[in-house]
């Protein structure tokens, strides 16, 4: 038999040219701007004080700013595949530290701060070790240094109170160029993530969150990708932890526990597939403002408070059905 | 970067007790294609792991140009010079195919960055200059059919420029002048001085390829030589340890019978499908043929009921609604899948439980499992086929590809289908397992299993089915019947230029 020369185009080569160039299976990461934006129209129709009112803005997004961070670092683990529990042990033992040990004034703050970020990373190098070096599953062993260090966030501070440094308090608050504080640190976090987006760490982590044996193969160095991972997931939380301190003005030993659902629910709501591989960290911390955005509709719209956990469920459930329903769709 | 030459020597590696490499050697001179063949569990993809680093061995040691290899790992055999074209792939699909074809020596800018654009226009570049400019760079590799990532795979090892370069069953999803572009960039690396190591199992490829050979069996080498010296024949025997006759079975002598099992008409599952008519008889072999993605799969999967479609199926005279593969089991249609793995296999049972998965209702009393029922069950199926495990309680995991093959067969062949699917059944598997599946198909037809089977090699649809139909564009675009069945003749259905210009 013999192949005729035309049979060698690029096109007989390779088969047909894909129908569509923008993959469908990208839409999921940009439902929780959807999200946000239609609540927002809704309370700015309905309440709009409760968003422009004064100091509104900054006060929501001090709320956004902890759960922003926490999103931020869990995004990184779940494209491993992997989720750090433990971040809220992390940001509990922060908070007992500063509430009690470390509350000096001015500048000696710093390097105070510096410490509980470096435990934050110490934390948070231990989980990838252990996820790098076993077979135990993330969950697991997040799951077990979360109640560690609730452990030992208790031991440091039995009850809820202490004292908080007037200058960390000072720091958190106020404007810049009269803008808020909280809102430049969330501005910050995605020009952060814009750079992060573009190295070379995160195509890593993606492919071990594809598929981890092939990105054995192509030569990523996976258990050292891991430990970055999770080490700046923990250092993210401890710095969840001293903005969390500072707002409430007192230490709480667990209270970085309502963190943990909470940033998973954003993450998936901002479209992150929780089985690796595909994620960007602006998604979740849009899906933590869409989480946090629940509260105040159900406020607006003058229900009582417990339909904000039914609504940050159900919401949950849309964008996990969502999500999985374009998943298959892409990948037939 | 060129080397001299290439030295394996006493290579050793077991997985949990189970030696894959007893002791392998391997030399390869500079500008020569050193083909490296074997059955299925013969060692050489642990071998390949090994040489790429992916696999640490228990001992002995891999030289290059004399150069002793000092550390296992898979940027130690990058840095060495050592370039993998994977069979399973070593692209990640959510990463775009600028990212996987430059992966580790992408163009970097300021802070770690890495420029996408730059990036992008640099693959496009490296992939024209390849002759595989029909893949564009920005998508995600995802979206590529799996031609189209073998291609990538391929292009990906020579990028790196390597002075070995190891191409592990490179051919399985390619189209013929695929093919012949593949060996036209192996020759060319050759010649530049190039060291290629070549795997497949298509032994007319190894002939017309390469320039020396090795043979694999057990975890040893135990033959090696110039091509020329080495006969068909020859490389067989060395393969299996054992002569043989031949790998197809005899054509049956008495014609099938009349009996109508399957009457398939206007068969739909647009776009994939669009009407496909036929008929199968009794005891019959029907091959379906033609290029890759012409609505085979449709084909198959339509008839086992796991995609909807529309048309009609009469199955021994009943008229069948395919609607879940549970109805399509129900009227006595089994499908062999393409993916053991995925499909085919629960990877973490045991060898007994994967076979009697397919036949639970037959040997279950009130919804529990009848053990002495199973056990009849299970023996069998077994009794027909060769598996080589420790016990039945092995997990299937564990097993050979060929092997898995195998139970996937017993499973099929315990639930005694009247019409059984193969979809390419025996794609990567070696020659022993093939002779020993195409036995077994003769041996179903003889008992009145009809057997409708798609295979992307020619020869096996010239020498198994009785019937061969040809899909073009998810429609029957030939009926080949006896004499008809011809290499060429399917091949030039399948291109579609027709019979006049392809015979040559």
């Amino acid at each position: 038999m013999s192949v005729s020369p035309g049979a060698l185009t690029p096109r007989g080569l390779m088969g047909r040219r894909p129908r569509l160039r923008v993959g469908v299976g990208d839409l999921p990461l940009l439902m929780a701007y959807v999200y946000v934006a239609a609540m927002t129209l809704v309370v700015l129709i309905v309440s709009p004080a409760l968003i422009d009112g004064p100091g509104a803005i900054g006060a929501n997004f001090s709320l956004v700013v902890p759960l922003a961070l926490v999103c931020f670092g869990q995004t990184l683990v779940m494209l491993t595949r992997g989720i750090d529990l433990s971040i809220g042990g992390v940001i509990s033992v922060g908070s007992a530290l500063l509430a009690t040990h470390l509350n000096a004034k001015g500048w000696t703050i710093l390097p105070e701060l510096l410490a509980i970020v470096v435990l934050g990373v110490l934390i948070g190098c231990v989980n990838g070790l252990v996820i790098a070096y076993t077979s135990i599953q993330p969950f697991i062993v997040t799951l077990a240094t979360w109640s560690i260090w609730d452990g030992v966030a208790f031991g440091v501070l039995p009850v809820e109170g202490g004292t908080v440094s007037q200058s960390l308090i000072n720091a958190t608050n106020g404007d810049i160029l009269g803008i808020p504080k909280s809102v430049w640190i969330v501005f910050v976090l995605l020009l952060i993530w814009r750079w992060v987006r573009s190295t070379r760490f995160l195509d890593d982590l993606v492919a071990i969150g594809s598929d981890e044996s092939r990105a054995r193969l192509l030569g990523v160095q996976i258990s050292k990708r891991k430990v970055q991972a999770y080490a700046a997931c923990g250092l993210l939380a401890a710095l969840a932890s001293i903005w969390v301190t500072a707002q409430t003005q007192s230490g709480s030993p667990d209270g970085g526990d309502q963190f943990i659902l909470a940033s998973v629910a954003a993450v998936v709501i901002g479209g992150t597939n929780i089985f690796g591989g595909k994620g960007s960290a602006a998604s979740s911390m849009m899906g933590a403002i869409a989480f946090l955005l629940i509260p105040i509709l159900v406020f607006a719209l003058n229900l009582t408070s417990f339909w904000g956990i039914f609504f940050q469920g159900l919401i949950l459930i849309i964008a996990v059905t969502f999500n999985s329903i374009i998943q298959t769709r892409s990948q037939r | 970067m060129t080397a001299t030459s290439l030295e394996i020597s006493g290579l050793r590696k077991s997985f949990g007790g189970v030696e894959a490499l007893r002791g392998a050697n391997l030399t390869a001179l500079g500008g020569e294609t050193h083909a490296l063949i074997g059955e299925n569990g013969a060692g050489k993809s642990t071998l390949v792991k090994v040489l790429s680093g992916a696999v640490r061995p228990d001992s002995g040691e891999i030289s290059l140009g004399g150069q002793r290899l000092a550390a296992f790992s898979p940027l130690a055999a990058r840095e060495a010079g050592i370039a993998t074209a994977f069979q399973e792939l070593s692209l990640i699909p959510d990463l775009t195919v600028a990212s996987n074809l430059l992966y580790g020596i992408e163009p970097k800018v300021r802070a770690g960055r890495i420029d996408r654009r730059a990036l992008r226009q640099q693959a496009t570049t490296l992939l024209e200059a390849l002759g595989a400019d029909g893949i564009d760079a920005g998508r995600p590799v995802r979206e590529l059919s799996l031609g189209q990532r073998q291609i990538l795979e391929v292009c990906k090892a020579l990028t790196r420029e390597p002075s070995v370069l190891i191409l592990d069953e490179p051919t399985s999803a390619l189209l013929p002048e695929q093919v012949q572009w593949l060996f036209g960039k192996v020759r060319a690396f050759a010649a530049a001085g190039g060291i290629a190591l070549f795997i497949s199992h298509r032994l007319e490829e190894i002939e017309s390829l390469s320039d020396r050979v090795t043979v694999l069996r057990g975890g040893v080498d135990v033959g090696s030589g110039p091509i020329a010296e080495m006969a068909e024949a020859r490389l067989v025997e060395l393969m299996l340890g054992r002569p043989v006759d031949r790998v197809f079975p005899e054509s049956p002598t008495e014609p099938a019978s009349e009996e109508v099992v399957c009457e398939i008409t206007d068969l739909s599952a647009p776009p994939r499908l669009r009407g496909v008519s036929m008929s199968i008889r009794r005891g019959e072999i029907v091959g379906v043929g033609g290029l890759q993605g012409q609505g085979q799969l449709a084909l198959f999967l339509s008839l086992f009921g796991a995609i909807r479609s529309s048309g009609k199926v009469v199955m021994l005279g009943k008229t069948v609604r395919l609607r879940h593969p549970r109805a399509a089991l129900d009227a006595g249609i089994a499908l062999i899948p393409e993916d053991r793995a995925s499909e085919g296999l629960c990877m973490t049972l045991s060898v007994r439980d994967n076979i009697s998965v397919g036949s639970l209702a037959r040997i279950s009393d009130w919804g529990f499992v009848n053990r002495a029922k199973e056990r009849k069950l299970i023996a069998f199926a077994v009794a027909q086929l060769n598996v080589v495990m420790r016990n039945l309680r092995q997990e299937v995991a564990a097993l050979s590809g060929g092997n898995q093959q195998k139970v996937i067969l017993g499973r099929v062949l315990a639930q005694r289908p009247s019409l059984l699917l193969m979809y390419d059944a025996t794609r990567g598997v070696d020659v022993g397992t093939k002779a020993e599946i195409y036995r077994l198909m003769r041996e179903q037809c003889e008992s009145g299993t009809s057997i409708l089977f798609y295979s992307t090699d020619v020869a096996e649809l010239v020498n198994m089915a009785d019937r061969v139909v040809v899909l073009h564009d998810g429609q029957i675009r030939a009926h080949l019947d006896g004499a008809e069945i011809t290499e060429s003749r399917i091949v030039a259905e399948s291109v579609g230029g027709g019979a006049s210009r392809h015979v040559s």
